[in-house]
């Protein structure tokens, strides 16, 4: 059986924005759904900007901090994350 | 995300009154939820705890023409949970329609593009609101994921307002309805080294600190204690960019000291003397840059990593006639103002309590 066929089961995990004072607990997260897609759903919903000043979109990071890594877009949450992981949303952000 | 069971829409007119037309709102709410909620907290209207008070939006018609002419919008709180003390919803105090300044600006360009409006036109413009007719799904009813809130306690550490502010000077005319903040002078003193040593870029770093309720009262104050500096940052001369590892790095440091801080804001350095470099002295000093401000991506950034209503935001302006001065933003009302602080002397313990 592949990964992306065990269904809606999923895992749990925590998420939160950088100073971890917004935090949100996703239930039952695919096993085939892609750290991307986890970062576009939840930064939205934690009201995180989608872009930046000149509309551009900002792009932001998932960081693992069990694995002291970034996770990477293209990963799937079956293959990169446990059950209970907390996983931290951390942009690239300009100043001027 | 507010619960919103209404479309709000912009009609512009020129100076004749004419009609320019309407466009469609895309507000962003959180500013103002995140002000108003934190607005109740400081009063004892709501529990210090984030993330178990829902929240809708209700438009507050003009008295003289009615719906669906709004002269602002309120938030009404209620407990998620179903158990509030009053199940009747909480309202905030009143946003005015200034609040849809940003949104002006982009249904002016959106007018300009496509030449119903001319360059430079003065138009003048009212908000209107109409209910959805079907419906109106959040992004967590919409989300593929199912997701909750987890519940935030906001740590206040009881102390005594007055005593903070017999040991301080205040940089100016504070309003009342400002949250006070104190910065130890020790701290100003080392940004504008960091400042200096960095020369032609921009530096900056993470404002950490405490959270205070008065036993006096109820206002609820800010302490910084110290800076973590930006680390893994990309800067030039008019940019600076906060990565991914910058937070990481930060998160890292506050752990590491063991002092339940947490990130009250950020502070940067705008290089005025580099920037101005090949003007008159007395040029400089009439300059725009001269004075503190904060740049759309300052606000930008403010927004991004720093929304809660507390956050501030300090600008060292490193200029070449006199020495660093220092300008203190934060929010109010939903927007980012210019705000005046408490300078304490001779620094803060790990508590945020004054070390005279």
């Amino acid at each position: 059986m592949s990964v992306a066929t065990v269904g809606k089961i999923g895992i749990g995990l925590t998420v939160s924005d950088v100073s971890g004072q917004k935090m949100k607990k996703v239930n039952q997260v695919p096993y085939d759904a892609t750290i991307g897609e986890l970062i576009q759903e939840l930064s939205a919903q934690m009201q995180l900007p989608q872009n930046d000043v000149v509309g551009r979109p900002l792009k932001y990071q998932a960081r693992l901090d069990r694995e002291a890594r970034h996770l990477q877009p293209f990963e799937r949450v079956g293959e990169a994350l446990r059950n209970g992981d907390n996983v931290m949303l951390q942009p690239n952000v300009d100043a001027g | 995300m507010p619960k919103n069971d209404y479309q709000f829409v912009l009609e512009l007119f020129r100076e004749d009154r004419s009609s320019v037309g309407r466009a469609l709102v895309s507000v962003d709410w959180e500013p103002a939820v995140e002000w108003a909620e934190f607005e109740e907290m400081r009063h004892g209207q709501l529990p210090p705890v984030f993330g178990v008070t829902g929240c809708a939006v209700e438009p507050i018609w003009q008295e003289e023409v009615g719906e669906p002419v709004v002269k602002g919008f309120c938030l009404a709180f209620s407990s998620k949970n179903g158990r509030a003390a009053n199940p009747a919803p909480l309202r905030s105090q009143a946003f005015d329609t200034t609040y849809f300044e940003a949104s002006v600006a982009a249904a002016y360009a959106k007018f300009r593009d496509a030449n119903v409006l001319k360059a430079e036109e003065k138009v003048s413009y009212q908000v209107l609101a109409f209910v959805h007719e079907e419906g109106n799904q959040t992004s967590e009813e919409n989300s593929i994921f199912d997701t909750e809130d987890v519940a935030q306690t906001l740590v206040l550490l009881p102390s005594s307002l007055s005593a903070a502010r017999s040991v301080a000077t205040k940089t100016g005319e504070l309003p009342e309805e400002l949250l006070p903040a104190f910065v130890p002078a020790t701290l100003l003193e080392e940004i504008a080294e960091l400042s200096r040593a960095a020369e032609a870029k921009e530096t900056g770093g993470i404002l950490i600190g405490h959270l205070h309720r008065d036993e006096d009262g109820a206002e609820i104050f800010a302490t910084v204690t110290t800076q973590i500096p930006a680390q893994y940052t990309e800067a030039e001369l008019m940019k600076l960019t906060f990565t991914s590892e910058t937070w990481t790095d930060v998160r890292n440091a506050l752990q590491l000291r063991r002092r339940d801080e947490i990130m009250l804001g950020w502070w940067h350095s705008h290089p005025a003397r580099a920037w101005c470099k090949d003007c008159s002295v007395e040029s400089q000093r009439q300059c725009p840059y001269a004075r503190g401000f904060l740049s759309s991506h300052d606000r930008g950034l403010h927004r991004t990593m720093f929304s809660r209503a507390y956050s501030l935001a300090l600008v060292v302006n490193d200029v070449g006639f006199a020495p660093p001065s220092f300008s203190l933003f934060g929010w109010k009302g939903g927007g980012i103002v210019e705000r005046d602080f408490y300078i304490v002397d001779g620094g803060v313990n790990a508590e945020g309590e004054s070390k005279n």
